[in-house]
C-alpha cells in the first residue's frame, strides 16, 4: 500500500488496511468509555482494495445485489436480528397502539408497582404510576428515532464531502479533508457534551443533530477512497467526455459503487448513536423529560433505588437487544456487500 | 520522515488553533459564565465587577480568546473563572489518575484480546470462537454505564446479604489509604470494578479486530507459502501470521488511546473516580469555560500526539509504507 | 469446544484471577475506630469560606466548627451561645448598637483567646474592596466595632440593619493569623487555627477533606470522635451506594426517592426535617411574558387549577408522608409565623373553568376531565398555553412538571415544557425575563422575610418576574429595616394576606424536606435545617 493520489495524502488512507482511522468509524465518538473499535472485523477495505474489488465485480449491478441477498440470507444471526429489529421498528411506530398506556398516564394509586400481569403492568410502574412497559416503548421510540435520524443525517453529510473531496480532488478535496481532520482532533465525547451542554436542551431533535455532526467523517473518508479511485476510470472519462454534468456523474456513475461500505456504515451508526444517546441522557447531557428515552428512563430509575430493579434492568436490555441486532445486522450487510470480506469468513 | 513529522505537527497546530477558537466562541456566547454568581442572593456588586475584570468579561469574545491564548501559554492556562483556581495542577492530577486506569485497562485488553483473537483465527469455528463472538457482541452492544451501575449494585447486594466486601465501589483508595505498597495494594483493589467494565467493551472490540487480521494473514500467500515450505505450524504461526496481525493493532492502540485519554467519562461518573472525565463533567456542570478549554486542549493535542505515533509506528512496523 | 480450547480459557480465568487476586483479597477498607466518614455531594474549591466560586454549603459544612460562631443555631434553627457568654444584646435602636461577650474559655487552638480584635479583622475582610467575598451584605452598614483585647464588643450600625444578630454571631477570623496577609490567597488548602471543636487536619483534593478533634477547645462539650472525613462522591447513586457499602457513615442526601430503601433498612437511621429551601412557581409579569399572565383572573385560575397537595404527596409519599403544601412565600410550615395564606386559594378544577368562562373565555372544557384537550382562549390576550421552565437533571422537578401539565389541561390550560440547564435557565433565561412561568427554588434561611423586598419589591435585585405592587413593596422596605422579629412577622404576614394572596406572583408548592442518613454503628447526627447542617452538634457523634 502506498499513497496513490498526493504525496501529501496522510495514512487516513494508507493506514493500517482501514482507511479511516479508528476515530473515523462510528462508535468512536461513541461508547462513552467503550474502546472506540466497531464490531466485528469492520475494516473498510482502502481505496485500493475497493479499486481492485470494483474490477473483479460482476458487471450487472443487478446480479450483484442479487448475490449481495444471497449471501446476506445465508448469515443466519443476521436473519434472526433482521426480524428481530423490524419487528421493535414496528413497535416504535406503532407505540400509542401497541403500548397498553399513554407514557405520562399518572396513576397515583399505583405507584412503583413490581411487574406483575394485572392491568397489563408487565413491566411495572414508576414513581408516579406510569405503566413502565408504555414508557420503554415511548423511549424506545425516541431513541430510535434519534438514532435513525443521526445515521441518515450523518450518511448525507459524510457522502456529501467525500463524493465532492474524491471527485475534485486538489484544492477542494485537501480543504475538506483538511475540515474532516479538525473533526477528528477534537475529542469527540468530551465536545459532544460540551455542545449538548450549551446547545442541546434536551430537545431529541437538537441531540441528534449534534450527534450527526460528529459521526460523519468516518463515511466522508470511506466515500472519497472510492471516488479518487474512481476517478481516472475510462468510464468516467467517457461520461466525462460525453458533456454529463458533475452531478450526474457522482450521482449515476461513481456513488453506487460505494453504495455497500456506506450501508454497512450507516447500519452501524444506528448502534453507536442509540449507545451514544443513551450514555449522554444518562449524565444528564442528552434528552430530557418529559420525552422518554432509553438512557434518560436508566437514569430516572436509578434515582429511585435499586429496590425498584425493573426501573434501571428494562431499559438497559432493550438497548442491549437493539445494538445487538443491529451490529448483526452490519455484520450480515458486511458479508453481503463488501467481497473481499467473503474470503475471510468463507 | 522527520519532515512529514514536522510537517503534520504543523499543520495540526493551525487545526488546533482554528478548533480552540471555534470551542472558545461557542462556549463563552452561548452560557452566562457568571449565571451561578448572580443567583446567590445579595451578591456583592463588587465582587462581581472584580471577577469581570480578572476576566475581562466585558470585553469582546475574540479579545477574550487572546486573553486566554495569553493565559494558556505564559500562565499554564491561568486559573478558574470564580475561584482564580490554577487550572493545571489539577488537570495533572487528574490525568494521572485517569492513565494509571487506562494503562492498566489497555493493557489487559491487548494481552486478552490478542489471546482470544489468535486463537479464535486459529480454531475459527470452533466453540471457543462461537463463545468469543457471542461474548464480544453482547460486549459492544452493552452501554458501559448499565454495566457499571449494574458491577457496583451487584457488588454492594453482595456486602448487604453476605457481609463480604468484594470490591470497594467508588473513589480511587480508601480514606486511609498506608503508604508505599499498602497504598498501591489499595489502589489495586479500588480500580478491580472499574478496569473490569472497562475491559469488556474493550476485549469484545480488540478481539474482534485480531481475529479478523489473523484471518487475513492465515489466508495470505506468504503464510501459505511458508506452509508449503514444511515449515513447523506453531512456528508458521507465531513467526509469520502473529507478527504481522498484530501490526494494525499496534497501530489502532495507539490512535485509541489520545482519545481515550479524554476521560472514561462514564465510568468514572459512576465509580468517582478523580480522573479527567469527573474533571471535565464537573467544569461544565459549574459553566466554567476555562477549564473547559484547558481539558480540551490538553486532550486534543493527546490526539494529534498518538495519532502521528501511530502512523509512525505503522510505517516502522510495515516497510511497505512509505512517507514523501 | 476441543480440549485444547478449554485449556486456553483455564488459562486465561488463571491469568484473570492473578490480576484480580491481591484485590479480592485485600482486607476491607480499615478506619479507625474514632472515625466518621461524611459522604458529600459538592466539594468545595479551597476552605476560603464565602469566597466567590465557593459552594456555600459544602464549605461552610468543614469551616463552622472551625470559624466557630459567637451563636450557633440548633435543630430547631434557634440561636444557642456557643462562643459567647449569652446572646448578642441589642444595645440601642438608633444608631443600632449590639453588644457580645466572648467567654473566658473561648481560645485559639494556639493558646490566643479569642477576642474583639478578631471580630474587628473579620468586619474588615468583608469591607475590603479587593477581596472577593460573594456578599458583603451588614458588614457593609457598620460604623465602628470594638478593637483590642478586650472579651467585649460593641457594634455600632450606620443605618438599621434587620439581621443584625447574623453579622454578631458570625464565627470570626483569627487576626493574629490573617494580619498583612491577602485573604484572596490565604486559606486555600489549609487553616492553622480553629476556635471551634475539629481542626482542620488535611485537604486531598478530588477526594477527601479530613478534620480532627481539637483538644484546645473548651467553650464546649469536646467532640467525641478522633475525627471526621468528609468525602466527596459527585454521583448521586454512587453516593447511596457508597453508604450502603460502608464505605461512609452520614450523609445529607438531597429529597432523592432512593432513601425509602433506608427508611426500610434497619442497619439505617434516617432523620428527616422540613427546610428553608422551597419550590415555587414564579410567574412574569413583564412584556416578554405571556400578555395572560397579566391578567388577575388568569393567574388565580393557575393557582386554582393545580393540585398542590396532590403533587406534594404524590412525590413524598415514600420518602417523606404528609409532606403540607406550602402556604406562603415568606414562612415555612415549621416556623412559629408561618400562616397558610395561600389557603385562600384552594385547589378547585370547577371553580377554574367557571373564572375563566366568565371573563368570556372559549374554546375550553365545560367540565373537568382527565382526557380534555380542548384549551381556552382568553379575550385579547389569547390562547392559555404557557411555556414552562424549569431545570434539566432534577427529577423531583420533572415530575411536578408532568403533575402540574396533566392538572391544568384537564381545565383547558396548557403548560408547554422547556427544560433548561440550570447555568442557561438561570443565567440567560430567568434575567431575560423571556419566560411564562418558571419552578425552581429559593434557597431560603430563617430571616428570609427580611429579603423578600428583593425578589416581591418593585425592582427588587431578584425580581426577574418584573412584579410590581407600590403598597406591598413599601410594607417590605420596611421589614427589611424593622429590627423586631415579631413585628416584622406580622408585617410581613399582613402584607402577603393582603397583596400577595390577591396578586399571585408566584404559587408556592412545598418545602423540601432535608435529610440524613447515618448507619447504626455511629449516633448523635440530625437535620439541622440552617448552614450548619447535621455537624451543629459534633459533639454528640459518637461512634461503637
Amino acid at each position: 500500500m502506498r499513497p496513490q493520489d498526493r504525496e501529501d495524502i496522510h495514512l487516513d488512507t494508507v493506514s493500517v488496511g482501514q482507511p479511516a482511522s479508528a476515530q473515523g468509524q462510528p462508535g468512536s465518538v461513541a461508547v462513552a468509555d467503550q474502546v472506540p473499535v466497531p464490531p466485528d472485523e469492520f475494516v473498510e477495505a482502502p481505496a485500493a482494495d475497493i479499486a481492485a474489488q470494483q474490477a473483479g465485480v460482476e458487471p450487472k449491478a443487478r446480479s450483484q445485489w442479487a448475490y449481495a441477498r444471497i449471501r446476506f440470507f445465508r448469515h443466519r444471526m443476521a436473519v434472526i436480528s433482521l426480524f428481530v429489529l423490524i419487528a421493535i421498528c414496528f413497535v416504535a411506530i406503532f407505540a400509542s397502539r401497541v403500548a397498553p398506556y399513554a407514557y405520562d398516564e399518572l396513576d397515583l394509586l399505583n405507584i412503583t408497582s413490581p411487574p406483575t400481569t394485572e392491568d397489563k403492568h408487565l413491566f411495572g410502574t414508576d414513581l408516579l404510576g406510569r405503566d413502565y412497559l408504555s414508557r420503554v416503548i415511548f423511549g424506545l421510540r425516541t431513541s430510535l428515532w434519534v438514532a435513525f435520524f443521526v445515521a441518515l443525517l450523518s450518511t448525507a453529510i459524510g457522502t456529501t464531502i467525500g463524493s465532492v473531496a474524491g471527485y475534485y480532488g486538489g484544492a477542494v478535496d485537501n480543504l475538506l479533508m483538511r475540515f474532516t481532520d479538525l473533526i477528528l482532533t477534537l475529542p469527540g465525547l468530551a465536545v459532544l457534551l460540551t455542545a449538548a451542554t450549551f446547545f442541546g436542551n434536551g430537545d431529541p431533535l437538537k441531540v441528534g443533530l449534534i450527534l450527526a455532526c460528529l459521526l460523519w467523517t468516518g463515511i466522508a473518508r470511506i466515500v472519497r477512497g472510492v471516488f479518487l479511485s474512481l476517478r481516472e476510470k475510462e468510464y468516467v472519462e467517457a461520461a466525462k467526455a460525453s458533456g454529463a454534468g458533475d452531478a450526474r456523474i457522482i450521482l449515476r456513475h461513481m456513488l453506487p459503487n460505494a453504495l455497500g461500505p456506506i450501508i454497512v456504515n450507516t447500519t452501524l451508526i444506528i448502534a453507536a448513536a442509540i449507545l451514544i444517546e443513551a450514555a449522554l441522557s444518562f449524565l444528564g447531557f442528552g434528552i430530557q423529560p418529559p420525552n422518554p428515552s432509553l438512557g434518560t428512563l436508566i437514569d430516572d430509575g436509578q434515582g429511585e433505588g435499586f429496590e425498584k430493579w425493573w426501573l434501571v434492568t428494562f431499559p438497559g436490555l432493550v438497548i442491549v437487544v437493539i445494538a445487538l441486532a443491529i451490529n448483526f445486522i452490519g455484520d450480515g450487510l458486511r458479508d453481503a456487500l463488501d467481497p473481499t470480506q467473503r474470503r475471510v469468513r468463507a | 520522515m522527520l519532515t512529514y513529522i514536522i510537517r503534520r505537527l504543523l499543520y495540526s497546530t493551525v487545526v488546533l488553533v482554528l478548533a480552540s477558537f471555534l470551542v472558545f466562541t461557542f462556549v463563552t456566547v452561548s452560557g452566562d459564565p457568571l449565571a451561578n454568581l448572580r443567583i446567590s442572593p445579595n451578591v456583592s456588586e463588587l465582587t462581581v465587577q472584580n471577577v469581570i475584570d480578572r476576566k475581562h468579561l466585558d470585553d469582546p469574545v475574540p479579545k477574550r480568546y487572546l486573553y486566554w491564548v495569553q493565559d494558556a501559554f505564559t500562565n499554564k492556562f491561568g486559573t478558574t473563572l470564580l475561584d482564580n483556581r490554577p487550572i493545571l495542577p489539577d488537570l495533572w492530577r487528574v490525568m494521572k489518575n485517569t492513565l494509571q486506569l487506562l494503562i492498566v485497562v489497555q493493557l489487559l485488553v491487548i494481552i486478552f484480546a490478542v489471546l482470544i483473537g489468535v486463537y479464535s483465527a486459529i480454531r475459527q469455528y470452533s466453540g471457543f470462537d462461537y463463545t468469543m463472538t457471542t461474548f464480544s457482541f453482547l460486549g459492544l452492544a452493552t452501554p458501559v454505564f448499565w454495566l457499571a451501575l449494574m458491577a457496583q449494585v451487584a457488588v454492594v447486594q453482595i456486602y448487604e446479604k453476605t457481609g463480604h466486601r468484594l470490591f470497594p465501589i467508588a473513589n480511587l483508595n480508601s480514606v486511609d489509604p498506608g503508604s508505599g505498597l499498602d497504598f498501591w495494594i489499595d489502589r489495586a483493589h479500588h480500580l478491580v470494578l472499574p478496569v473490569l467494565v472497562l475491559m469488556v467493551a474493550g476485549i469484545a472490540g480488540y478481539s474482534r479486530y485480531m481475529r479478523a487480521a489473523m484471518l487475513e494473514v492465515i489466508n495470505s500467500d506468504y503464510v501459505r507459502t511458508a506452509r508449503a515450505k514444511g515449515l513447523n505450524e506453531r512456528r508458521v504461526m507465531m513467526k509469520h501470521a502473529l507478527r504481522n496481525a498484530l501490526i494494525p493493532l499496534v497501530t489502532l492502540v495507539a490512535l485509541d488511546f489520545g482519545t481515550l485519554l479524554g476521560g472514561a467519562v462514564v465510568t468514572e461518573t459512576v465509580f468517582s473516580l478523580d480522573g479527567m472525565g469527573l474533571y471535565f463533567v464537573n467544569a461544565l456542570f459549574s459553566n466554567d469555560p476555562y477549564p473547559v478549554m484547558a481539558f480540551l486542549m490538553v486532550t486534543a493535542v493527546m490526539i494529534i500526539v498518538f495519532n502521528l505515533v501511530a502512523d509512525v509506528a505503522y510505517g516502522l512496523l510495515d516497510p511497505r509504507v512509505r512517507y514523501d | 469446544m476441543s480440549k485444547r480450547s478449554l485449556w486456553l480459557l483455564a488459562g486465561l480465568v488463571l491469568v484473570a484471577s492473578l490480576i484480580v487476586g491481591p484485590g479480592a483479597t485485600a482486607s476491607p477498607a480499615k478506619t479507625n475506630a474514632g472515625t466518621v466518614v461524611f459522604i458529600h455531594d459538592q466539594e468545595p474549591p479551597n476552605l476560603q469560606g464565602p469566597w466567590v466560586g465557593n459552594n456555600l454549603y459544602a464549605t461552610s459544612l468543614v469551616l463552622n466548627n472551625i470559624w466557630y460562631g459567637c451563636q450557633i443555631r440548633n435543630a430547631a434553627a434557634d440561636f444557642v451561645p456557643r462562643l459567647c457568654v449569652a446572646k448578642p444584646k441589642l444595645v440601642k435602636k438608633s444608631p443600632l448598637t449590639v453588644s457580645l461577650e466572648y467567654k473566658k474559655t473561648a481560645v485559639w487552638s494556639d493558646g490566643k483567646p479569642v477576642v474583639a480584635e478578631d471580630l474587628y479583622a473579620t468586619w474588615k475582610v468583608f469591607t475590603n474592596a479587593a477581596n472577593n467575598v460573594i456578599s458583603r451584605t451588614g458588614w457593609e452598614d457598620i460604623k465602628s466595632m470594638t478593637r483590642g483585647n478586650s472579651k467585649k464588643v460593641t457594634i455600632v450600625f450606620n443605618k438599621p440593619y434587620a439581621d443584625w444578630e447574623s453579622i454578631a454571631s458570625a464565627g470570626p477570623y483569627a487576626a493574629h493569623v490573617i494580619k498583612g496577609k491577602d485573604m484572596n490567597q490565604t486559606f486555600l488548602t489549609s487553616i492553622p487555627v480553629s476556635s471551634g471543636p475539629w481542626l482542620f487536619d488535611s485537604l486531598q483534593k478530588g477526594v477527601q477533606i479530613t478534620v480532627k478533634k481539637n483538644p484546645r477547645f473548651k467553650a464546649g462539650p469536646q467532640m467525641k470522635l478522633d475525627r471526621l472525613v468528609f468525602r466527596y462522591i459527585l454521583d448521586t447513586n454512587s453516593r447511596f451506594q457508597a453508604l450502603k457499602a460502608s464505605e461512609g457513615q452520614h450523609m445529607e442526601p438531597q429529597p432523592q426517592l432512593q432513601i425509602a430503601d433506608f427508611l426500610k433498612d434497619s442497619k439505617f437511621k434516617v432523620d428527616r426535617k422540613i427546610g428553608y429551601t422551597y419550590e415555587h412557581i414564579d410567574i412574569q409579569f413583564g412584556a416578554k411574558g405571556h400578555p395572560a399572565l397579566k391578567q388577575p383572573y388568569v393567574r388565580q385560575a393557575l393557582i386554582t387549577g393545580i393540585n398542590r397537595g396532590q403533587v406534594a404527596s404524590a412525590l413524598y409519599a415514600q420518602i417523606s408522608p404528609g409532606l403540607p403544601k406550602l402556604q406562603s412565600l415568606a414562612y415555612k410550615p415549621f416556623e412559629t409565623n408561618y400562616k397558610k395564606n395561600f389557603a385562600a386559594r384552594p385547589f378547585s378544577q370547577a371553580k377554574v373553568i367557571s373564572i375563566l368562562k366568565g371573563k368570556g373565555c372559549t374554546g375550553g372544557p365545560d367540565k373537568p376531565s382527565a382526557g380534555n384537550d380542548k384549551i381556552f382562549s382568553c379575550p385579547n390576550v389569547g390562547k392559555l398555553s404557557f411555556r414552562f421552565h424549569t431545570t434539566t437533571g432534577n427529577q423531583l422537578r420533572a415530575l411536578t412538571f408532568e403533575i402540574i401539565q396533566r392538572q391544568l389541561k384537564s381545565v383547558g390550560i396548557e403548560l408547554v415544557p422547556r427544560f433548561q440547564t440550570g447555568g442557561v435557565m438561570f443565567g440567560t433565561t430567568l434575567p431575560s425575563r423571556d419566560w411564562d412561568l418558571m419552578l425552581f427554588a429559593w434557597v431560603g434561611s430563617p430571616s428570609s422575610s427580611i429579603t423578600l423586598k428583593d425578589i416581591y419589591g418593585c425592582g427588587g435585585d431578584q425580581n426577574d418576574g418584573a412584579y410590581c405592587n407600590r403598597a406591598l413593596t413599601k410594607v417590605l422596605e420596611k421589614v427589611s429595616v424593622t429590627l423586631d422579629a415579631a413585628e416584622r412577622a406580622r408585617l410581613v404576614n399582613d402584607a402577603e394576606a393582603k397583596y400577595m394572596v390577591k396578586d399571585i406572583p408566584s404559587i408556592p408548592m412545598f418545602a423540601r424536606p432535608l435529610y440524613t442518613i447515618s448507619a447504626n454503628k455511629v449516633k448523635g447526627m440530625g437535620v439541622n435545617p440552617t448552614q450548619e447542617g447535621s455537624p451543629w452538634n459534633i459533639s454528640q457523634w459518637t461512634t461503637s
